[in-house]
């Protein structure tokens, strides 16, 4: 195998391995599921399988020169196509590689051999935010091309949803080639939304579920890198089998605590150092990246669900985070009328209010003030956002 | 590894190859160019994934082996080297040590295994041709090629050897070149095939000084080889238009024109036509032939009249003026034949001797009223 370390879904793999062996193989796949679930990595999988000159195993090899080749995607046959930086000036006739900047290009070269190395890393460029049509039109000159190697040739299309964001122009422009694509050559379009995707595109695909990856799975694979087990233990209960997230939180267990202490703190007592502080966390977060506020609400969603359990079980087993058990008894003794569903919900309303641009010290004070009141067990007025 | 190479002879190569090298490319391995180092020479191999150019060099080798050289740096050090042999050191971890009288500089290079394979021709048949035979079938018909991805089987010539006769053909459904020469006789291969442009360009830059070459055509790639070079392209694989049956049979009326007065002539009239639609007209009457244009939007006009000999009813015809120009320019004699029927119907210029025959197809526009 290329990746030693993949958690292999074994049913959808044994079901790719079954078609490609005997010739029923849809030239058109689309790999669906959560996000960090390994649907790349067993692409690329498929890809060296394709390709791989040691005929004696099913599996392969990644060792001969072909699958070297794929796992360091310098393969004639494998073909990445992923989202860009939109560029305006960018005409009809030019390669989708001048989108790039050279910063973008040395950037992708290095994301390109790290995801050689690693089946769960996600490649990801500054203000990509669409699969360009050049991308598309570089692909159609390359397909009608006769194949480079013998084998079959791959065409990889990563955060396949970007085929239709901002508007479907390369998605239609892909759908001729994808229903009829040229011998010997298999579409994978890989997506963790394909909600967002053109129903041309979707039905014309063969589609292969990702679920999310147990938590067991994601815990070993977390020691195996050298992760504690209290640690590897908590990560993947927040993961939610998703190992991108998982990768993301390794090394930043304390952290995680940190921002539960913050959160509980500002919750439980009104004080306004802490509501301030608060504050001063998520402002900072949101002005790092989207990513980071996120990890900060969702470790403060899974307190309050550590303590949604506890108050209704009684169960200590469930607890993600395990230190706070002392901290979390105290909490629902002082509180015994709280709605603790109700404390999650108005989490994850304040994660979309800011999401969508929200003001910031508004969105914050009106959490915190109705989540005191949910504490006291009286009810709150919900708003949702409406497009 | 050890060798030692002409700095002369690794410069002109590395230009040559350096052509071949996409300026960018989520490869890195495809910025460098391949050392394959024999006993009795170096073969030096850059390639595009689409066409791969092997370059031969003769030079005292030590200890065989292969490696991948960044192309730049190299191309950059001996663009500022003297003249003289360049000793190159390259270790087991791939670092290449290049020494001079200057001094000694150190690069690191890509294991060769990373390089793309070099295409494999089983199987292929030859095809025997003179040089200047293979310029002419690239000259005549290059430019005609189609531009548009829409349509991938007119991005390349369709080269078909048929009844001993040479025929390569472009098109892009706005004109059309069947270039014939009758010389094929005896050929391996018969048949046809659809070479990418890119491939055509690159070798008629390469054919002055070479007299005989044999293009080996396989199931997948073309290879052409000459002296020490050998340059393979994959084709395209996709199905030609049936071009004969578009080649109209039946133009009555007969246009006789001197190419160069009429060339001029659309070259000044078309800088006053619409800059979109390069719209003029041909009035053609019994020996007059008026060219004309009017762009309404910028209030231009353009008109001249020239001299012709004309067998038909008058006949009032519009063409692009860019694809009348580049057509009339690839026209060999210096009076033309033109053969048309109707405004609508294509317009055929040929010309023939005993050893080639060109039929240009144009298509006409139709002529706002």
């Amino acid at each position: 195998m290329i990746y030693s370390d993949l958690i292999l879904n074994e049913r959808n793999w044994d079901n790719l391995l079954t078609a490609f062996r005997t010739g029923r193989l849809h030239h058109a796949l689309l790999f669906h599921g959560p996000s960090g679930t390994g649907k790349s990595a067993h692409a690329i999988e498929l890809a060296a399988t394709l390709n791989c000159k040691d005929s004696t195993s099913s599996n392969p090899c990644g060792l001969c020169p072909s699958c070297k080749k794929v796992r360091s995607f310098q393969h004639g046959n494998v073909r990445l196509v992923l989202p860009f930086p939109r560029k305006t000036n960018l005409d009809k006739n030019s390669p989708s590689i001048k989108a790039l900047t050279d910063a973008d290009l040395t950037s992708l070269q290095e994301q390109m051999k790290t995801m050689g190395m690693k089946p769960y890393f996600k490649i990801a460029l500054n203000n990509a935010n669409t699969i360009l049509i050049n991308s598309i039109r570089d692909l159609k000159n390359e397909l009608y091309l006769s194949p480079p190697d013998a084998g079959g040739r791959i065409v990889l299309i990563l955060d396949a949803e970007y085929l239709c964001i901002p508007n479907a122009t390369s998605a239609n422009a892909l759908l001729k080639i994808l229903e009829e694509p040229p011998e010997k050559t298999y579409f994978i379009l890989v997506t963790s939304r394909s909600d967002l995707m053109l129903e041309t595109i979707l039905s014309r695909c063969q589609k292969i579920y990702f679920p999310a990856l147990p938590e067991d799975a994601i815990e070993s694979f977390l020691v195996d890198e050298g992760e504690s087990p209290l640690d590897a233990h908590l990560i993947a209960r927040l993961s939610e089998g998703n190992m991108h997230l998982a990768r993301n939180f390794q090394g930043m267990v304390p952290q995680l605590y940190e921002n539960v202490k913050t959160i509980l703190n500002a919750v439980f007592t009104k004080q306004p150092d802490l509501w301030i502080k608060f504050h001063k966390e998520v402002s900072r977060l949101k002005q790092s990246g989207r990513i980071e506020m996120d990890y900060f609400f969702r470790t403060g969603i899974f307190a309050f669900r550590d303590l949604l359990f506890l108050a209704e079980t009684g169960n200590t087993e469930n607890v993600v985070f395990v230190d706070n058990l002392q901290k979390y008894q105290s909490v629902l003794e002082k509180f015994p009328q709280s709605n603790w569903a109700e404390c999650i919900q108005l989490m994850e309303d304040a994660l979309s209010f800011i999401r969508a641009n929200g003001y910031l010290p508004l969105v914050i004070n009106a959490m915190l003030m109705d989540m005191g009141k949910v504490l006291k067990g009286d009810e709150v007025k919900r708003f949702s956002l409406q497009y | 590894m050890f060798f030692s190479i002409d700095k002369t002879k690794l410069q002109s190569s590395l230009i040559q190859l350096n052509k071949v090298i996409p300026t960018r490319s989520t490869l890195p391995i495809i910025s460098c160019v391949l050392f394959d180092i024999r006993k009795d020479g170096i073969e030096l191999r850059a390639t595009d994934l689409e066409i791969t150019l092997s370059i031969f060099v003769n030079s005292e080798i030590k200890e065989t082996g292969m490696i991948a050289i960044p192309i730049k740096t190299l191309l950059d050090i001996t663009q500022e080297l003297d003249e003289g042999d360049l000793s190159f050191e390259i270790t087991d971890i791939g670092k290449i040590i290049i020494n001079t009288h200057y001094g000694k500089y150190t690069i690191m290079g890509k294991q060769a295994d990373e390089f793309p394979a070099i295409p494999t021709i089983d199987q292929a048949n030859e095809l025997l041709l003179k040089s200047d035979d293979l310029t002419e079938m690239i000259d005549n018909t290059v430019y005609a090629v189609s531009k548009d991805e829409m349509k991938p089987a007119l991005q390349g010539v369709l080269l078909q050897v048929k009844e001993n006769q040479l025929i390569t053909v472009a098109t892009d459904g706005h004109r059309l070149v069947r270039y014939i020469k009758d010389q094929a006789k005896g050929q391996a291969f018969e048949g046809q095939v659809v070479m990418p442009s890119k491939f055509l360009s690159l070798i008629r830059n390469q054919l002055s000084n070479i007299k005989d070459l044999a293009l080996k055509i396989s199931e997948n790639h073309v290879q052409i080889s000459f002296d020490d070079t050998t340059i393979y392209s994959r084709i395209i694989k996709q199905r030609f238009p049936d071009y004969e049956s578009v080649i109209p049979q039946d133009n009555d009326k007969k246009l006789v024109v001197n190419k160069n007065e009429l060339l001029s002539s659309v070259k000044r009239v078309s800088i006053f036509s619409n800059k979109s639609t390069r719209q003029i007209s041909l009035s053609i009457t019994k020996d007059s032939l008026t060219i004309s244009t009017e762009d309404p939007e910028n209030i231009t006009t353009g008109k001249e009249t020239i001299a012709c000999v004309y067998e038909g009813e008058p006949l009032l015809i519009g063409y692009n003026a860019q694809y009348l120009k580049e057509v009339l320019a690839h026209q060999k004699d210096d009076d033309i034949n033109v053969k048309l029927k109707t405004p609508v119907s294509a317009t055929i210029f040929t010309h023939k001797t005993k050893k080639e025959n060109i039929v240009t197809l144009l298509m006409p526009i139709r002529i706002n009223d």
